[in-house]
């Protein structure tokens, strides 16, 4: 088997990347559909492609990326060259392909459509390059694409897509000619020496490993010692003092000792996680601004509940039992819920007290108006984390599975804001959350008494 | 019957994970005091069985005691005198390693501060560290630490001295005679390095695709069997050497060596001098042991 086919198989035996195939297809069929449907200028639709050039890039030159970073892979053989053909070849495919929707540029000649055809091509290539920049240039080149749905909102806010359909229209040469230095100076980069070398062991972050928690972790371990680094400070010092002190003052090898150190370990996690919880917080504030706010803000909130990592995971072995640790997981769960409904109060309040404060924004023809979160909404974490809580223990903390479940119902409901509002009636929602965490209690129940604990030898 | 002697009791315990059977009715009684040791190929069920006797896996059929308690119902009190060390060596990795000590010294009533300092110094264990960022050597050095610091009854050690260099590994070979000279202390260590293995156990189980096909003192293992080389004193060897019992028999023309089973050193002596040839008996390392054990299993 030639190295180029053991590295184009990467592409579908990484699982993690089956979801942003997903969104791409989903998105391109979307975008090729309507600008065949209704090829209008001025709407901007036809640089939509221009954005999934880019994820394509970030997703081709990170798998590229990670086998560099395999130690195995800095002998192959021939190695060099196949990362150059990969990259730039997927890049032709898609930029080729993803070009055809300027086919359908309304009134423009046919020698003229073939100019802005390939300015499209090349305006597709520099978006695929800065993809491939993003990935080399940061190791968490995944985070990245969280600013995207930003990113496309102020370009929709600025007409920023409509002027850059133009420069494309009307001034094709200017994007084919910097699309082809962009290959040039790409395929010149990637064939590099040093390029191996300086990636060989390197941690990265790619879109794929969103779901791969062992990279998660690595990723979050290099990002701890970053912090370490610039802090020189050991970390969570008041959080230790004070529940080693309440581990202390209790019975030695009691349960109660061990529930207040898994607790530690709870805390200590979310310690870790303020300034994200931070970032959060305000950014929700300016999400207070569109209609689906509520389910936004509280959804966003979820993510941090499904990082919450049970000390029971580790092999360390800790004089806790199986009763032991279904219990301080009841716990755990019980106090990243209370504590997520309480910041959620915390923030429902405060954009009722700023409501009369906050200024319209008028954007274009339209004014956006400031809105206060609904506390009717606290019933949907409530309802969402026992069931992620349950699919984590019952899958054995599978990513993949557990992020597509809020991520799915997330996008369900800015797809269909209407469709819980309509059920928020106080008996049956207060039925389905009971119903969840009853069965929350039961998986967790049947995993600490009959499933194999720790992490397994063959996984 | 329980035998109230020992601490762990593992009673015709089976378990299969999808297809592969990991573990094939085992049975087994640990005593305490002993050092034992547990060898197998890789997939042979070495761990399967270590994490069965804490509790962390349950058996399909069959029982586990460990001290006294069915292993799923394993307590504070009695995992609080167990010591695992895992091939892995998965730990907090967030944390620094003075962290990780003080929350671990924490779950136990007692910890050996002298052990601990004593320890870090020689097997120079850096506090300020972070544990993710330590290296696979570091980290089992660590594990060690956290597994004895608090002086379990009961030590586990699986694959411990795996990514550790021979000077590390010898001094952790001698902190384990040292620890198992307090009375009533078990160690079981798993480990492909027989090597070492072999200059502390004087226990031996032996596990093949699941099944324990040895469990028996060292010393009679090492009884078991004899390396004879054979040097003829005048012209060649006979065809046929009248030995019974030949396990293994790799021959020139006016030398030889054997492997004999159960055989006696005077009985060697005297038809090597039937023969007219000069006999050197030895006992086999544990490496030879395991290979020939393997081997009459596999016939």
């Amino acid at each position: 088997m030639s190295a180029l086919t053991v590295n184009l198989r990467l592409f579908y035996q990484r699982r993690g990347l089956w979801f942003w195939y997903f969104l791409i297809v989903t998105a391109g069929f979307g975008l090729t559909a309507e600008a065949w449907a209704d090829p209008r200028a001025g709407k901007g639709l036809f640089t939509g492609w221009l954005i999934i050039s880019l994820i394509v890039g970030m997703i081709v030159a990170g798998l590229y990326k990670d086998v560099l970073s395999k130690p195995f892979a800095f002998c192959l053989p021939g190695h060099r060259r196949t990362g150059g053909a990969i990259v730039w070849g997927a890049a032709g495919v898609v930029n080729l392909l993803g070009g055809l929707v300027f086919w359908r540029y309304p009134d423009l000649s046919e020698k003229y459509r073939c100019l802005v055809y390939f300015s499209g091509v090349g305006a597709g290539l520099i978006c695929y390059g800065l993809g491939m920049w993003f990935t080399f240039r940061f190791v968490n080149h995944a985070a990245l694409v969280g600013f995207l749905p930003l990113v496309i909102i102020g370009m929709t806010l600025l007409d920023l897509q409509i002027a850059i359909e133009r420069v494309i229209v009307e001034y094709p040469l200017f994007p084919i000619l910097a699309g082809g230095v962009v290959w040039a100076v790409g395929w010149r980069r990637l064939g590099r020496r040093t390029l191996s070398r300086t990636n060989c062991n390197a941690v990265t972050m790619g879109l794929g490993d969103v779901f791969n928690p062992k990279r998660m972790k690595k990723y979050s371990q290099l990002h701890c010692e970053r912090q370490l680094r610039r802090s020189r400070a050991e970390g969570g010092q008041w959080l230790e003092a004070f529940f080693l002190r309440r581990m202390e003052a209790g019975c030695a090898l009691s349960s109660g000792r061990y529930l207040w150190g898994v607790l530690y370990i709870t805390f200590w996690n979310l310690n870790r996680g303020w300034g994200a919880l931070a970032t959060i917080f305000i950014m929700s504030l300016g999400l207070s601004y569109l209609p689906v706010r509520n389910y936004i803000v509280f959804m966003m909130f979820l993510f941090p509940t499904m990082g919450v990592t049970f000390a029971t995971d580790s092999n360390l072995l800790l004089p806790g039992g199986r009763r032991e640790q279904y219990f301080s997981t009841l716990l755990v769960v019980g106090v990243v819920t209370v504590l997520i409904v309480f910041l959620l109060g915390m923030l429902t309040t405060l954009t009722i007290l700023l409501q009369p404060y906050m200024p319209d924004i008028p954007i274009k023809d339209e004014s956006f108006k400031f809105l206060a979160l609904d506390f009717r909404y606290i019933a949907v974490p409530l309802i969402v984390i026992p069931a992620i809580i349950s699919l984590s223990i019952y899958t054995r903390n599978n990513h993949f599975l557990v992020m597509l479940m809020p991520i799915g119902l997330m996008m369900f409901l800015i797809i269909r804001p209407q469709w819980l509002v309509r059920r928020l009636e106080p008996a049956p929602i207060v039925l389905t959350i009971i119903a969840l965490w009853a069965v929350f209690v039961l998986v967790a129940r049947y995993h600490y008494q009959r499933r194999w604990l720790g992490q397994s030898l063959r996984t | 019957m329980r035998n109230e002697e020992a601490i762990v009791e593992i009673q015709h315990v089976s378990k299969r994970f999808g297809k592969v059977l990991a573990l094939d009715d085992v049975s087994l009684e640990m005593r305490p005091g002993r050092i034992i040791g547990l060898l197998g190929a890789n997939g042979s069920g070495k761990s399967t069985l270590l994490r069965h006797i804490i509790g962390l896996y349950l058996a399909d059929r069959g029982r586990c005691i460990t001290f006294g308690c069915e292993a799923g119902q394993l307590g504070p009190a009695e995992l609080g005198r167990i010591g695992y060390v895992h091939q892995e060596g998965e730990l907090l990795d967030w944390m620094n390693v003075k962290q990780l000590i003080r929350y671990v010294r924490a779950h136990y009533p007692s910890w050996n501060g002298s052990l601990e300092e004593t320890y870090r110094r020689d097997f120079e264990v850096s506090l300020k560290a972070r544990v993710g960022s330590l290296s696979p050597g570091q980290r089992q050095k660590l594990s060690i630490l956290l597994a004895i610091g608090f002086e379990p009854e009961l030590l586990i050690l699986d694959e411990p001295v795996s990514a550790l260099d021979p000077i590390a590994r010898a001094q952790f070979l001698n902190l384990l005679l040292e620890i198992i000279q307090d009375q009533g202390r078990t160690i079981i260590i798993s480990s492909h390095i027989l090597s070492d293995v072999e200059k502390i156990i004087d226990h031996v189980l032996i596990m093949k695709a699941g099944r324990l096909i040895r469990d028996c003192g060292f010393d009679d293992l090492r009884e078991g069997y004899y390396r004879v080389q054979l040097r003829s004193l005048n012209g060649s060897l006979p065809e046929q050497l009248p030995f019974d019992r030949i396990v293994d028999c790799r021959r020139g023309e006016k030398q030889a060596l054997l492997v004999l089973q159960n055989a006696d050193r005077e009985i060697i002596a005297a038809t090597a001098e039937s023969i007219r040839c000069q006999a050197e008996v030895d006992l086999l390392p544990l490496e030879d042991l395991y290979r020939i054990t393997m081997k009459e299993e596999a016939k």
